[in-house]
């Protein structure tokens, strides 16, 4: 039957109680009897001992110069300034940067929007100058036409025109009309 | 109320790093006194493991003691001191650059200063045959007074571990001493 180590005398754990001092009274007789009838142990006990008797009476380290705390202060300070200004010098290049990015992106875009609503609108407009020239030219020649032309340039004026309010009131039913039909499929 | 400065410190408060440093020198020298030996070296060591502490005060958890926390720091910074050197001081510790001569006391009395320096290279030859570990186990628990939480704190060992490296480094020097007779009492 293997032995507790905590009871068996030559066990590291019964050493460790031993020199920290928690044997119980009778568990430190039981000891001294021991080391009494085992000469390994009384001898390595006592070496032990001594050990620990050194290391307790040793003498203490010389103290530190009297300088030493205000020169630990000074480079402490002088460090946390220079990570100061540069934090300050990484954070204003990570802005700069972040900025200049976003505002050569924000000027293509803005650039391709203009062109495309210049596009949008001057083809709007060439578009109904020209057939604004084609009625003029039937209604010269064709003076029995008048009405009708005048009713038709009146309404591709409302349409075409850039904001006209024809062409947005087509465009909001015709969506509303879309909406039904999808809502409807539903 | 130390945490309170501890953050002053962190935010660059000179007074507080000055409060903080003034705290601490002490014990973080003596650590690395213990630990390299030679009085020079242990201050610059000191010095770097307190500016280092200070720097990275953003990565201490104020829910832990400082102490061991610092003198873990310390401990690293003497650890890599050492193993930088190695390969140009003899494994006796006796190089040209004056590693582990322990300075002498301050006694008025010469025979007595004598000894002492004498108990202090014996202390070191016995210190010597430990790994590194084992060696700031035995300073803390020695000579910083730490309990053995404290030193699990500054090792990130177990109390057991600890409790067995110690029992192992005493029992290295009492060999050390049986056998060698390294000191004699």
């Amino acid at each position: 039957m293997p032995r507790d180590p905590m009871n068996d005398m030559h066990s590291e754990a019964w050493w460790m109680r031993a020199l920290d001092g928690e044997l119980t009274r009778e568990e430190q007789k039981d000891w001294q009897a021991h080391l009494q009838q085992c000469p390994s142990c009384r001898q390595e006990w006592a070496a032990m001992t001594q050990v620990d008797l050194i290391l307790r009476t040793a003498a203490p380290p010389p103290l530190l110069a009297e300088d030493f705390t205000a020169r630990t202060v000074t480079m402490i300070t002088q460090k946390q300034k220079l990570r100061h200004m540069l934090r300050f010098v990484v954070g204003f290049l990570i802005v700069a940067l972040v900025a200049w990015i976003g505002f050569s992106y924000f000027d293509a875009t803005l650039a391709v929007l203009v062109r495309a609503a210049t596009v949008l609108i001057s083809g709007r407009q060439i578009l109904f100058a020209a057939l604004m020239r084609t009625l003029v030219g039937l209604a010269i020649t064709v003076k029995t036409l008048l009405p009708l032309i005048m009713g038709v340039a009146a309404a591709l004026f409302l349409f075409l025109t850039p904001n006209s309010v024809l062409a947005t009131v087509m465009m909001a039913r015709y969506s509303q009309k879309k909406r039904a039909r999808a809502a409807a499929a539903i | 109320m130390e945490e309170e400065w501890l953050l002053l410190a962190q935010r660059g408060e000179e007074e507080a790093v000055n409060r903080l440093v003034t705290s601490y020198q002490q014990p973080v020298f003596n650590l690395c006194y213990r630990m390299l030996g030679e009085y020079t070296e242990a201050e610059d060591a000191a010095q770097e493991a307190l500016v280092k502490a200070v720097m990275h005060l953003h990565s201490y958890d104020p829910e832990r003691p400082f102490k061991p926390w610092l003198l873990r720091i310390a401990s690293n910074e003497c650890i890599d001191r050492i193993r930088r050197r190695k390969p140009t001081v003899s494994l006796d510790g006796m190089g040209d650059d004056g590693a582990w001569e322990w300075q002498a006391g301050h006694s008025p009395n010469p025979e007595a200063e004598m000894l002492q320096n004498e108990r202090q290279v014996q202390i070191r030859e016995l210190m010597e045959g430990l790994p590194l570990l084992d060696r700031t186990i035995i300073i803390l628990f020695y000579w910083e007074g730490l309990s053995y939480t404290e030193i699990g704190e500054a090792t990130g060992l177990s109390i057991s571990a600890i409790k067995s490296r110690l029992f192992r480094a005493r029992r290295v020097m009492a060999q050390l001493i049986v056998e060698e007779g390294v000191y004699a009492a």
